[in-house]
């Protein structure tokens, strides 16, 4: 009886520990000297660092921090309404829109490709990071339709997504792009819900409104075009050969 | 109108926009399990959602509130991710070198050059305001 009770006092600590010291973070971010650290970012750390002290694993821990990412869904849902409060932008500029979403697709698959073979890395660790720029539960899913490790998919996924999250915005600024429609697509396109959620924390709503969007075609794209281009470059890889 | 009542009608806006996101999800999965059809539920319910709100069939009032707390949560929602990849550190730091120079560098070139792809289409259909 006792141990029940316990459980469920440990899932709730959990979960609503990981919130306290998210707002923590928040507000300790906002002094000078640490405005640049990210509070997700702070607040990883610290929890990682609780669960190591006090020798927790991350499956206990998981047992009341899951609730948290099953909230993601909802939230994730509730990305609509800056979409369709902002609907406008997206019937404003149709061409580039769309052609950018394919152009975003494909360069997302054949840049992991080039630079997993630049670097050699092992196949079944390029095959994993191709879908790497679309949201997690798709991403898994392609990694295991085209033969991935899916837990080194959800690693790159999430890697990209806090790059995009936290650079995003000061890269394409370096390169003077300034325009909401190309800020919101790219970053959607790469960086998926997290680099959209850093958007929406900048109350950013139109680009949130295109990143949203981004975030949703490209996955299904990508969803698509992975295994068709996996297979083109084994044709052509063959013939290649045969022609030798 | 007493600022009692107001919050009490926000305070119910909330809790009714909640059980509505709630519900889209929960439905969302159902649909997709019913038909068999390999679809994240998340971008279905979002779908649904914004044909939802689209068509007036949700009033756009009453989930203001609680979107807007969830979007701002969005960033909290993702730390079990995060610290969970600490559980997977085996696998990636074998070939920590490589994995990570392909996923920077990756993510910045899709990123970029999406940017400049969309600008400069914008530029040359004439959309772009100068």
């Amino acid at each position: 009886m006792f141990s029940i009770i316990s459980i469920w006092v440990h899932k709730i600590l959990y979960f609503a520990l990981t919130f306290v010291i998210f707002y923590i973070s928040r507000t300790i971010t906002r002094f000078k000297y640490l405005k640049k650290l990210p509070p997700i970012i702070l607040t990883s750390l610290i929890i990682i660092f609780l669960l190591k002290i006090f020798n927790i694993s991350f499956f206990e821990y998981n047992s009341g921090a899951k609730y948290i990412t099953y909230l993601l869904g909802p939230a994730t849902i509730a990305l609509a309404y800056p979409l369709i409060k902002n609907k406008e932008i997206l019937t404003q500029n149709k061409r580039a829109i769309y052609f950018g979403f394919l152009f975003a697709t494909c360069i997302a698959i054949v840049s992991v490709a080039f630079l997993g073979k630049f670097f050699h890395t092992k196949l079944s660790i390029i095959i994993s990071m191709l879908p790497k720029s679309v949201t997690t539960p798709i991403a898994v899913e392609i990694s295991k339709t085209i033969g991935g490790i899916p837990e080194l998919t959800a690693c790159a996924v999430i890697i990209t997504g806090i790059l995009g999250a936290l650079f995003g915005r000061r890269i394409l600024k370096l390169f003077k792009i300034d325009n909401d429609v190309a800020i919101g697509l790219s970053i959607g396109a790469s960086s998926h819900v997290m680099g959209t959620s850093s958007l929406a924390e900048r109350k950013e709503f139109r680009q949130v409104a295109i990143s949203t969007v981004a975030l949703t075609i490209v996955a299904i794209l990508t969803a698509i075009l992975t295994p068709a281009l996996i297979e083109l470059y084994t044709k052509l890889n063959m013939a290649f050969i045969q022609r030798l | 109108m007493k600022a009692s009542n107001i919050r009490l009608i926000k305070t119910f806006r909330i809790i009714a926009g909640f059980l509505i996101l709630i519900a889209l999800q929960f439905i969302s999965e159902k649909i997709l399990h019913i038909l068999n059809i390999n679809f994240p539920p998340t971008i279905f319910g979002m779908i649904i959602f914004a044909l939802l709100l689209n068509f007036k069939i949700i009033p756009m009032h009453l989930v203001k509130d609680i979107c807007s707390i969830m979007i701002s949560i969005l960033p909290a929602l993702f730390v079990p991710l995060l610290v969970g990849i600490t559980v997977y550190y085996n696998l990636i730091e074998q070939n920590l070198l490589g994995i990570l120079a392909i996923i920077v560098l990756g993510t910045f070139i899709t990123m970029i050059m999406t940017a400049i792809f969309v600008d400069k289409v914008m530029e040359w259909t004439g959309k772009k305001d100068v």
